[in-house]
């Protein structure tokens, strides 16, 4: 029975993620997940899937629901398991928030691991859940990092103190890369940059408003997780494209930078948004019925579709960026290379293809072809 | 006349200096990270590779284009269509999935009995030998039935123990197999 191939995966798997639980990724709540941990007999999406390969197959065992044979075996472990179900074993032991590697690595995901996989097997197990100590301890037998209680009440702060850091980081990346990278790759991450921090303080305020309502920190706080994430992205691929120049000049690389970042960009700006609807339907009632809170709604709606226009306008503006005015990067590369001649006369030479581009650049918007070839400037 | 001078001139001078392999193996064994290692020297978390990787290496002073292939069981098919076109196979296990060691020594049987595969010389990794419960080299030769293979007096077929993210063995491996590449060529070439 074990090795005999399971013939209808897709049925099982399109009744499977009809519950709105096992149709989210059990790590970062994105939708359509198209992976499972089949030890945990949960659905995972195909960025976390990194996460759980490194923990090891032992742990962690993933498949594809589309590009993997499923057995009977593996369909039964999907069966008795499911992402509601581990959500709320894990939320008794108060580990549903921790990161991967330790949420994986505890006693009570080892323990549930195990009575899952006897589960489908129909066979006898008789140890009882691990009390809420036991659970928390990692299986090597150290404990769970705790967060300080501090931390828990300044949330805001944390918030805050976060996304400056990721400002300065990306300042750093773009300063680091700017010699190796050219006019395009290096135009995108300015504007990107400069759009980046006007939501962030968009974002700031609107935080302080919302910040009564716990179901809108909820979405804050997962809202703050899908900005960090944009700005590592935006930072590795920075990197990334830093290297490839070192080695071989090929200048695609720079434009897909763009294209990253900017995916990066519209999928916080969704994310918010939904996640500002799904708090908003949550709490509808509660505000209705309190003139104070009904009133503090209206201000975060006003706020939510300010940051919308922004970012569609974000989009907008990136596409057809006027190049008159001096921007911040090149203020940046003409203090830094105040003083070494070599990087003075690159630093011409640069300007030089810099104009040239311009030029180029304002060619093809008067063509009529102008539009697609942005657009397919922004997919690459 | 001229064309005579010519291939003895190509075989004296301008000798074939590129070759290609393909990276094999199931899904999650360690093929991505192994290529990421001996071509950037650092540990990535990797994604399921959908498709096929390529990059280009050297060992030996030798340039090696690697295609690193997805491991997921759809997508073992495409595997044989790449036999042809390749001077060397690389398999890579996960030392530490005992579960599947058999799934595995099923992959390389089809290897050893695919006729195309069967004239270049393979390499298969015991990766992840930094896990606790790791299998080591000559028992996985055992359990994979390939010391038959292995034992013969110019064998096409290595079991190299390695680690990707401690890296050992990964050098010692591409180098044998460059080493057998460049030895059968020869044959060959006399032949």
């Amino acid at each position: 029975m074990d090795k005999k191939i399971y013939d209808k995966t897709d049925q099982f798997f399109g009744s499977y993620t009809s519950s709105e639980s096992n149709n989210r990724c059990f790590d970062c709540k994105s939708a359509a997940p198209q992976w499972a941990s089949i030890t945990h007999g949960i659905l995972i999406c195909f960025v976390c899937t990194s996460e759980h390969r490194q923990l090891g197959t032992t742990i962690s065992q993933v498949r594809s629901i589309n590009l993997d044979i499923w057995t009977e075996k593996h369909i039964a472990m999907m069966k008795v398991g499911g992402n509601q179900q581990f959500k709320e074993f894990l939320e008794k032991y108060n580990l549903e928030t921790e990161k991967p590697k330790i949420k994986y690595m505890t006693k009570a995901a080892n323990f549930y691991r195990r009575k899952l996989a006897s589960m489908a097997t129909n066979t006898v197990f008789s140890e009882d859940d691990p009390d809420y100590d036991d659970g928390r301890l990692m299986t090597d037998g150290s404990s769970v990092p705790t967060r300080s209680p501090q931390d828990a009440a300044n949330t805001q702060d944390q918030i805050e103190e976060e996304l400056k850091d990721i400002d300065v980081q990306m300042m750093d990346n773009q300063n680091n890369g700017s010699e190796q990278q050219t006019k395009e790759g290096h135009q995108s991450s300015s504007t990107a940059n400069q759009y980046f921090s006007a939501f962030k303080s968009k974002a700031g305020s609107l935080f302080d408003k919302m910040a009564s309502s716990n179901v809108i920190q909820k979405a804050s706080t997962s809202a703050k997780e899908m900005y960090q994430k944009a700005g590592t992205v935006a930072k590795e691929t920075g990197t990334k494209v830093k290297t490839k120049f070192d080695e071989s000049g090929v200048t695609n690389v720079a434009s897909q930078t763009a294209g990253k970042i900017a995916t990066g960009g519209k999928f916080v700006g969704g994310y918010i948004v939904d996640k500002a609807k799904v708090a908003k339907n949550a709490v509808g009632e509660k505000i209705d019925n309190n003139p104070k809170l009904s009133s503090a709604s209206q201000a975060a709606k006003e706020k939510v579709g300010v940051i919308g226009n922004a970012i569609s306008g974000m989009f907008g503006k990136f596409k057809s960026q006027k190049r008159d005015q001096p921007l911040p990067y090149e203020e940046i590369q003409q203090q830094n290379n105040i003083g070494s001649d070599s990087t003075q006369n690159s630093s011409v030479n640069n300007s030089n293809n810099k104009e040239q581009e311009f030029e180029m650049y304002d060619d093809k918007d008067n063509q009529p072809n102008a539009k697609e070839d942005d657009q397919n400037k922004i997919r690459i | 006349m001229g064309n005579w001078f010519t291939n003895v001139w190509d075989r004296l001078f301008n000798e074939k200096r590129e070759f290609k392999l393909v990276i094999i193996g199931l899904d999650a064994a360690g093929k991505t990270t192994i290529l990421n290692k001996m071509r950037f020297d650092e540990y990535i978390n990797s994604a399921p590779t959908i498709g096929v990787n390529t990059e280009d290496i050297q060992v030996k002073n030798i340039n090696i284009k690697v295609f690193d292939l997805a491991g997921q069981e759809k997508m073992r098919n495409v595997w044989k269509y790449y036999y042809s076109s390749i001077e060397g196979i690389i398999f890579v296990l996960d030392s530490g999935d005992t579960q599947r060691i058999m799934e595995a020594k099923d992959e390389i049987q089809n290897l050893l009995t695919n006729d195309e595969a069967k004239q270049v010389p393979i390499l298969i990794f015991a990766n992840k030998q930094d896990l606790p419960n790791a299998i080591r080299g000559p028992e996985m030769t055992d359990m994979l039935g390939l010391v038959e293979y292995v034992n013969k007096k110019t064998p096409t077929v290595k079991v190299q123990e390695s680690s990707a993210v401690q890296d050992r063995g990964l050098l010692e491996g591409f180098e044998w197999i460059v080493d057998r590449i460049v030895q059968l060529a020869q044959q060959r070439s006399q032949q």
